[in-house]
């Protein structure tokens, strides 16, 4: 089935089989292996990307669904060789361990100050709700999105 | 995986079109949160999907005449964020911003949650509560306009034929009397299955501190979600007070043991589902 979409402001015409979800077409077609799958039911939010500026598990989303879309990965958000700051915060932070939940809980991150440039900590605790992380205990993944949010002001 | 066809309509005469096209094998795609699942679980193993992400007519919440209305593949972050829900059924804010998490919010769909008819589905306690009818097209373009209870017939299992499809969800507004409120009891506070959920819409004249009538959705104690009406009867023209909670609480108590005799889960239901009823109750009555 040909599908037109964007990825990182990149436009792609591709021949994908239906059944691919998201997901595989990132990591497979597209080699951009910066998703990671977890679980595969939407469940860890470790294949968390960003469409149409909406925070979405990729392993839910079957390829036709994608025809027309902006989609923005892990990849997506150094800007010319320059780090995100979420990225820059979250290693200030350390709150990055084995990293496997850290690009999905970016993705979140991202779409929420996309959202909601000055979220309170209860807002950051929603947005991340659906990123399981069993290093870090989740406290400096928070602080590091705040510190973002405070810099910003 | 076998190979399938997808089609995906941009309207509705093409989406009627596609209807055409079903087997008894057909699913059709919305937001995917349940479907993909089952899919890659290799539970369905479909012929052909109809996928209806393209079709925005079916993405809108609308005041029509006394009801209000919400196209089948609103989503539940749609829900959560719109003014008229907010206004004329602010419990169906409350349960969309507990549903799932973010990611999933963003692409479940309300036409999905009643499709798919989970017995713990989060939507339909409430939907039932609201006296929520569906329409329901067909490949001929017919639609349907059904009572939602009619609509769940059992677990997994909604009278929806193949060639049909739900286009919307309506329900009346309710007058500025109606105070509502939904409760969730999961194993974690969020992206959880409910064990029980709890749906109360009452119509409360504060002068009087008295009930003048309720609708009671409790959801993940049976078959599929259902109206309490012993409750209803129980809280009807009844003075709020700390005895009516507490009869509040047993009678449902006495739903969950109808509802589910000899399942497993009912000696730890029927006591937690007072714990249900309490937070509901103060929800609505605490000041």
């Amino acid at each position: 089935m040909q599908i037109k979409f964007k990825v990182n402001g990149r436009k792609y015409d591709l021949d994908l089989d239906p059944k691919l979800r998201l997901i595989d077409i990132l990591r497979e077609e597209l080699e951009l292996t910066g998703t990671k799958e977890g679980c595969g039911e939407g469940e860890c939010g470790t294949c968390t990307v960003i469409i149409d500026k909406q925070a979405v598990n990729s392993c839910l989303i079957l390829a036709p669904q994608i025809r027309n879309k902006e989609i923005i990965t892990v990849e997506g958000l150094e800007k010319d060789g320059e780090l995100d700051k979420l990225q820059e915060s979250f290693i200030k932070n350390g709150a990055i361990q084995c990293g496997y939940c850290t690009p999905g809980m970016l993705m979140s991150a991202k779409a929420l100050l996309m959202k909601n440039p000055k979220p309170s900590k209860d807002e950051i605790k929603d947005a991340i709700a659906g990123n399981l992380c069993r290093c870090t205990g989740y406290n400096k993944i928070v602080s590091a999105i705040e510190e973002v949010v405070d810099n910003k002001s | 995986m076998n190979s399938f066809q997808v089609l995906t309509p941009n309207n509705i005469e093409e989406l009627e079109e596609a209807l055409n096209k079903v087997t008894s094998k057909s699913k059709v795609l919305a937001g995917g949160t349940d479907l993909v699942i089952n899919l890659y679980n290799k539970e369905i193993e479909p012929d052909l999907i109809i996928d209806l992400s393209g079709i925005n007519d079916l993405r809108y919440i609308n005041k029509e005449n006394n009801n209000l209305v919400i196209g089948s593949t609103t989503t539940f972050t749609d829900i959560a964020e719109n003014e008229l829900v907010n206004k004329y059924a602010p419990f169906l804010v409350e349960l969309a911003r507990k549903f799932g998490s973010e990611q999933v919010r963003n692409r479940a769909t309300i036409g999905g949650n009643i499709a798919t008819c989970s017995p713990a589905g989060d939507s339909l306690p409430a939907l039932l509560a609201l006296d929520a009818t569906v329409d329901i097209m067909d490949k001929e373009g017919e639609i349907d306009n059904i009572p939602l209870e009619k609509v769940l017939i059992g677990p997994g299992k909604t009278i929806l034929k193949n060639y049909q499809v739900i286009v919307a969800v309506k329900f009346p507004i309710h007058d500025s009397q109606w105070i509502n409120t939904f409760v969730k009891l999961g194993t974690r506070a969020a992206v959880t299955i409910a064990r029980i959920n709890l749906a109360v819409n009452v119509q409360y004249d504060s002068d009087t501190n008295t009930i003048r009538k309720a609708k009671v959705g409790l959801g993940a104690v049976g078959k599929t979600a259902f109206r309490a009406t012993s409750v209803e009867e129980l809280l009807k023209e009844k003075v709020v007070s700390s005895e009516l909670r507490d009869q509040f609480a047993d009678y449902l108590s006495k739903e969950v043991q109808k509802s589910i005799p000899g399942r497993s889960t009912l000696p730890y239901k029927e006591v937690a589902v007072k714990g249900v009823a309490y937070q509901a109750f103060d929800n609505l009555f605490k000041k």
